[in-house]
């Protein structure tokens, strides 16, 4: 009876280690067998189609699978295989420590750089110096070699960029009397500050009421981080730096507070959206669909999708028309989210060999670099071809020389999103003067890169 | 010796029974046990990409030592008392108010607070910012048009709490009206027949009954 029983443990335990080991082969099938390297792509959804969406079957993952196509083909190094994954934007951060604590990241990610400087700071990336020539350093401007470059090392092969910008509504303008301040429809008009202070003043006093309801001069938030970039851009209105050279927050001067001043001012003098301090980004950005706003925030993506339900009748037709964001020195404040592709740190020497040279390939093969158009190309070369078909292109271009790193490229950037809207809050609800704001916001900023530098890699 | 003698003697009896719950022990050891005990142990250290390093109770300090989750938890405290006291006396307000009406009439009272419970709760709090919000936003919008004073709701730093466990509470009260109704009906009639024949006025049936 022992026996029997003894013998019926002994080959549940078999069955459950037979399981057990099932599942271990399963991971290991994915690495490199033999003479085929494969490799994993992930992407979040950028663009559908290799370079139109109205091509047949167009999806997000279609360039990338293509792209491996063609490098597969001409590689002669190894037999490639590379798998395309794409990756809800929500869920990147939760995959990718998974992934990373698993020890199976990805070879390649291609997605907007300032959402994955953390894991340059955190070792999980490789450098990508030696795939980058000098050919691709004259054709991309140095501004979004600098959003790229984390510590001495570039990180991100940058691909395309999603510039921001205002908006504003054009026909409200008309309707207001400040036809002067319109710009024509290719170009990002550059004011000056006190050329928007004279339109949002004139825009509270000579909106038609009858023509918009509910309607208010520029649109203002501080909910939560998103559109916090736009937020970050006023900051630097009045000539403050934001970062020193060593990462460190210096927003506590005299321009800094001014700045923030500045802002509680428009929305104090009824300038802006009422409750600023619990409306979104997203919220404003449905407000000026709706016409309810004269000036508001956009980047190329959103402007896009503006025009876009305009001519599909989603929304109702008006004219908006695209503005930089302008400072005291009369120059524009420019920021882009540069995307491009980063090449984890596997361990395994020719997987990353291979992911590099791929990166390389559809970074830099003339016809694959045409799909960047989809974005803002950050080619002038490609900039150059589609500057008759997308003629707001070569404006963004102008944009390069005003451009700002916004992330600084400081390791606990997300992080460090958490610590400005509640001090934005505290200003606009006036729990707190904006000099006190600046100067809590400069304490816990610091802080936290503080913190975060202790574990970076490349401040070590 | 006796006693190593009687437990193998017991393991010996018992084996089968330890045998039909090994899969499930398995289980609970492998999805259950093995991750709290991990939780706790990575609780203990400080974890990047390429170090593993010890800290002991640094992590729980820091966190104790942070005024937004002291304030959070208060916060939460103060939220689940609330919800509980307006739901339960709400609640049972309502259910005794209805419970021994006419069938149709308690179905429709029941069907319209059940609702908002049935409707996700993404979508209910979608529907409330849209009420609330101090920009375009419905309530400030007419009000702002009756020219009443405009306050923001979601924003307004002694109006937020009170206005977040009023949405909570709106949304779920339907349930506990549900079951209480539930209840009360499940109470045979003829205890209440005695209790009129005692002469037991209606606040006393529902309060001593």
């Amino acid at each position: 009876m022992l026996k029997k029983s003894f013998f019926t443990l002994l080959n549940f335990i078999l069955i459950i280690s037979i399981l057990a080991a099932c599942g271990d082969k399963d991971e290991k099938a994915s690495s490199n067998s033999g003479d085929t390297v494969e490799l994993s792509l992930w992407l979040t959804p950028q663009w559908k189609g290799i370079l139109d969406a109205d091509e047949e079957g167009a999806d997000y993952d279609s360039f990338f699978k293509h792209a491996a196509e063609e490098f597969a083909k001409q590689y002669d190094k190894h037999d490639v295989k590379i798998n395309v994954e794409v990756i809800a934007g929500d869920q990147r951060d939760e995959m990718l420590n998974v992934n990373l604590n698993g020890g199976t990241p990805p070879d390649i990610f291609f997605e907007s750089v300032f959402a994955m400087g953390d894991y340059a700071h955190r070792g999980a990336l490789v450098p990508l110096n030696d795939i980058v020539d000098d050919e691709a350093k004259s054709d991309i401007e140095q501004s979004y070699w600098d959003t790229v470059t984390f510590g001495d090392d570039i990180y991100f092969y940058p691909f395309s960029h999603m510039p921001g910008t205002l908006v504003y509504n054009a026909d409200m303008f008309k309707d207001a009397g400040l036809d002067e301040f319109v710009g024509n429809e290719d170009e990002i008009k550059t004011w000056t500050l006190d050329e928007l202070e004279t339109i949002l003043a004139g825009l509270k006093e000579n909106i038609p009421a009858d023509k918009y309801t509910n309607a208010y001069p520029m649109g203002l938030f501080a909910l939560n981080n998103q559109g916090d970039t736009w937020n970050l851009a006023y900051l630097r209105m009045f000539g403050n730096q934001f970062f020193d050279d060593n990462g460190n927050i210096v927003l506590d001067d005299e321009n800094g507070s001014k700045a923030i001043a500045w802002l509680k001012e428009v929305y104090d003098n009824g300038y802006a959206n009422p409750g600023a301090e619990s409306v979104s980004s997203n919220d404003v950005n449905a407000m000026f669909q709706n016409k309810q706003l004269g000036v508001s925030f956009t980047n190329s993506v959103l402007y896009n999708n503006i025009l876009a339900d305009m001519e599909s009748g989603n929304i109702e037709k008006f004219d908006a028309r695209l503005a930089n964001i302008p400072s005291v020195s009369g120059d524009p404040l420019s920021f882009t989210y540069v995307t491009g592709a980063a090449v984890f740190n596997t361990g395994d020497e020719t997987r990353m060999e291979v992911a590099k040279d791929f990166v390389k390939f559809f970074s830099t093969d003339p016809e694959l670099v045409k799909s960047s158009k989809n974005g803002v190309p950050v080619r002038k070369s490609v900039v150059e071809e589609f500057k008759d078909e997308k003629p707001l292109f070569a404006a963004y271009e102008a944009n390069a020389p005003y451009m700002f790193s916004f992330t600084g490229n400081v390791p606990g950037y997300n992080e460090l999103r958490q610590v400005l809207y509640p001090e934005l809050q505290a200003v606009f609800t006036g729990e707190k003067t904006p000099e006190e704001a600046v100067k809590s916001y400069q304490e816990k900023g610091n802080d936290v890169i503080e913190k975060a530098k202790a574990d970076s890699v490349i401040y070590q | 010796m006796l006693l190593m003698k009687l437990n193998k003697h017991s393991l010996k009896r018992n084996l089968t029974g330890y045998l039909f719950i090994t899969p499930q022990m398995f289980f609970f050891f492998l999805f259950l046990v093995f991750p709290i005990y991990e939780g706790i142990r990575l609780s203990l250290f400080k974890i990047t990409y390429t170090s593993e390093e010890f800290v002991g109770l640094a992590n729980y300090k820091a966190l104790l030592s942070d005024p937004v989750f002291l304030k959070a938890t208060l916060n939460t405290v103060i939220f689940v008392i609330c919800i509980v006291a307006l739901t339960v006396v709400f609640a049972l307000f309502v259910s005794s108010a209805i419970f021994d009406k006419n069938a149709k009439y308690v179905s429709v009272i029941r069907g319209s607070y059940y609702i908002p419970v049935m409707v996700s709760m993404v979508v209910m709090s979608m529907i409330w910012s849209f009420l609330l919000n101090p920009s375009n936003g419905l309530i400030p919008f007419v009000a702002r048009e009756l020219e009443m004073p405009v306050v923001n709701f979601l924003g307004d730093k002694t109006l937020v709490l009170p206005v977040v466990i009023f949405v909570t509470f709106a949304t779920n009260v339907g349930q506990a009206i549900i079951l209480y109704i539930a209840s009360m009906i499940g109470i045979p009639k003829d205890v209440f027949e005695a209790a009129e024949i005692d002469g037991a006025s209606r606040r006393t049936i529902i309060l001593k009954y």
